[in-house]
């Protein structure tokens, strides 16, 4: 699986290559160790500023997905936690099942998503 | 030599009107459109008129190549002819498909992309091609130490003055005082021309593979790799054409070779220029079919991009793309970001060092 940004949606860059990262991490693609692309390889690959890739692999480091080891560059960090779903992630949850249920979808649908996207290889 | 300007004049015509088939398809004549429009009515009639108008004028300039007595200068011209043709026929064939692709919003509500790999390539395993490009850079390697070996063992039975420059018909018609710069010079061009298609190989080999997805799951991954392996093959096969060109010619000048010899020389020359020529245009068409059949139905289109591609999709200026060297969008290899300093500077680059060759050649001659 590749890592695919969409310049015209109103996501911003940064974000979509953070949360790529991440569903290929929850999806086995990414594994800790993995080294990432450098900076510079990814901006000119993907067409972007650099700057925008430094801002992704930023925000990852900050949330943990992410390490920089000196000498190989930014790697898959083993973010398993003895307590997953933490405060933190319940918040974020609560505010993404509200915006949902505001643009008017139903709990059924909500669960027929998570369902879909968990499945068995995510359990 | 009319014969040769024919012949280049019809490999040539041939090279351009099949230039669709070695682009990728949803860039027909240089104009990007979404892949769900590449059989598009439009584009069909445009490539047909393209090919078959394209065509026409090679075999037309062919003749009057081949009928129409003329100096050599003014034969060579012929094979300039039909550049500026082919560029004429592409520029006005692709029209209709700007204004279909404008007035019926083509890539209105269609969902772009870009891919690429998010892992380190330093991890990856030999690429296509490359063993190939290694393989050839050894050949050209041994060329250049046989024909150093013999140009020194030699150097002392060179004649004085030496044969710089042959006729047509295999006999010199320009010679130069002895000295080690003869020897030297020839395979010093060699060796830098060498250099720069192994550097150019490695330049290709490390930079970063942009993929086009075109509407499928795995196109662009899958188009990305097989175009950088081809890359490197087709550098390796290049550089063992310039080895043997350059060496076969030194061979020629320090041995004063008979005119019958000379002749067939530089017609092995020619044949295998003109069959590395055929070679690539061969290798891409069959690439890009490869690529075709093996793709996986997806939902992400190459982002349109046509404000950044000038002269019929030839030329590639974007400031804000942060790589200096992108795929081509005609025909098959790279082309450089005349947006990005590096670009620009690999291009002044490359012509300092063809205008030097040059200017050594002729000094040589004086």
């Amino acid at each position: 699986m590749d890592l695919v940004i969409e310049p015209l949606s109103q996501v911003p860059i940064y974000q979509q290559i953070r949360d790529r990262v991440i569903e290929m991490i929850a999806a086995g693609e990414l594994l800790p160790g993995d080294a990432l692309a450098s900076v510079r390889n990814l901006s000119q690959a993907l067409g972007i500023n650099p700057a925008t890739v430094v801002k992704a692999f930023d925000l990852l480091r900050s949330e943990g997905f992410v390490v920089t080891n000196r000498r190989i560059g930014t790697v898959i960090a083993d973010v398993r936690v003895a307590d997953p779903l933490d405060t933190d992630w319940t918040r974020r949850l609560h505010t993404l099942l509200a915006e949902a249920r505001a643009r008017g979808a139903s709990p059924a649908q909500i669960l027929a998503a998570c369902r879909e996207w968990t499945g068995d290889d995510h359990q | 030599m009319t014969w040769f300007f024919v012949a280049l004049v019809i490999l040539m015509g041939i090279t351009i009107a099949g230039i669709p088939a070695m682009s990728r398809p949803t860039v027909p004549l240089g104009i990007a459109v979404p892949s769900t429009h590449v059989d598009h009515p439009v584009v069909r009639t445009a490539r047909r008129r393209h090919a078959v108008i394209t065509l026409l004028a090679t075999a037309l300039v062919a003749l009057a190549t081949a009928l129409v007595p003329l100096p050599i200068v003014a034969q060579s011209l012929s094979s300039l002819a039909i550049l500026v043709i082919g560029f004429v026929v592409m520029v006005l064939a692709r029209r209709p498909i700007v204004a279909a692709k404008s007035a019926e919003g083509w890539y209105d509500g269609v969902r772009v992309g870009v891919a690429a790999s998010p892992v380190s390539r330093s991890t990856a395993g030999p690429m296509p091609g490359q063993r190939s490009f290694v393989i050839s850079l050894v050949i050209c390697g041994l060329i250049m130490v046989a024909a150093a070996v013999i140009g020194i063992l030699a150097y002392p039975t060179l004649p004085d003055p030496v044969p710089m420059q042959f006729a047509a018909d295999g006999t010199v018609n320009t010679y130069a005082a002895k000295s080690w710069w003869i020897v030297t010079v020839p395979l010093l061009a060699l060796a830098v021309t060498v250099l720069l298609l192994t550097l150019l190989g490695i330049v290709i080999r490390r930079t970063a593979r942009r993929q086009l997805p075109d509407g499928s799951g795995d196109l662009g991954r899958r188009e990305a790799a097989e175009r950088t392996g081809l890359q490197l093959a087709l550098l390796g096969w290049s550089a063992l054409v310039v080895a043997w060109s350059f060496a076969a010619s030194s061979l020629l000048f320090w041995f004063g070779m008979a005119p019958r010899v000379v002749q067939l020389v530089v017609l092995a020359t020619l044949v295998a220029t003109v069959g590395l020529i055929a070679a690539i245009v061969v290798a891409a068409v069959r690439m890009r079919r490869r690529v075709a059949d093996h793709a996986t139905p997806g939902d992400t289109e190459t982002p349109d991009d046509d404000a950044h591609w000038h002269l019929a999709g030839q030329v590639y200026v974007n400031r804000n793309d942060p790589a200096w060297m992108v795929p081509k969008r005609v025909g098959i290899g790279t082309t450089v970001n005349l947006g990005h300093p590096g670009g620009i500077a690999f291009l002044v680059g490359i012509l300092a060092f063809s205008a030097a060759i040059v200017i050594v050649s002729f000094t040589l001659a004086l």
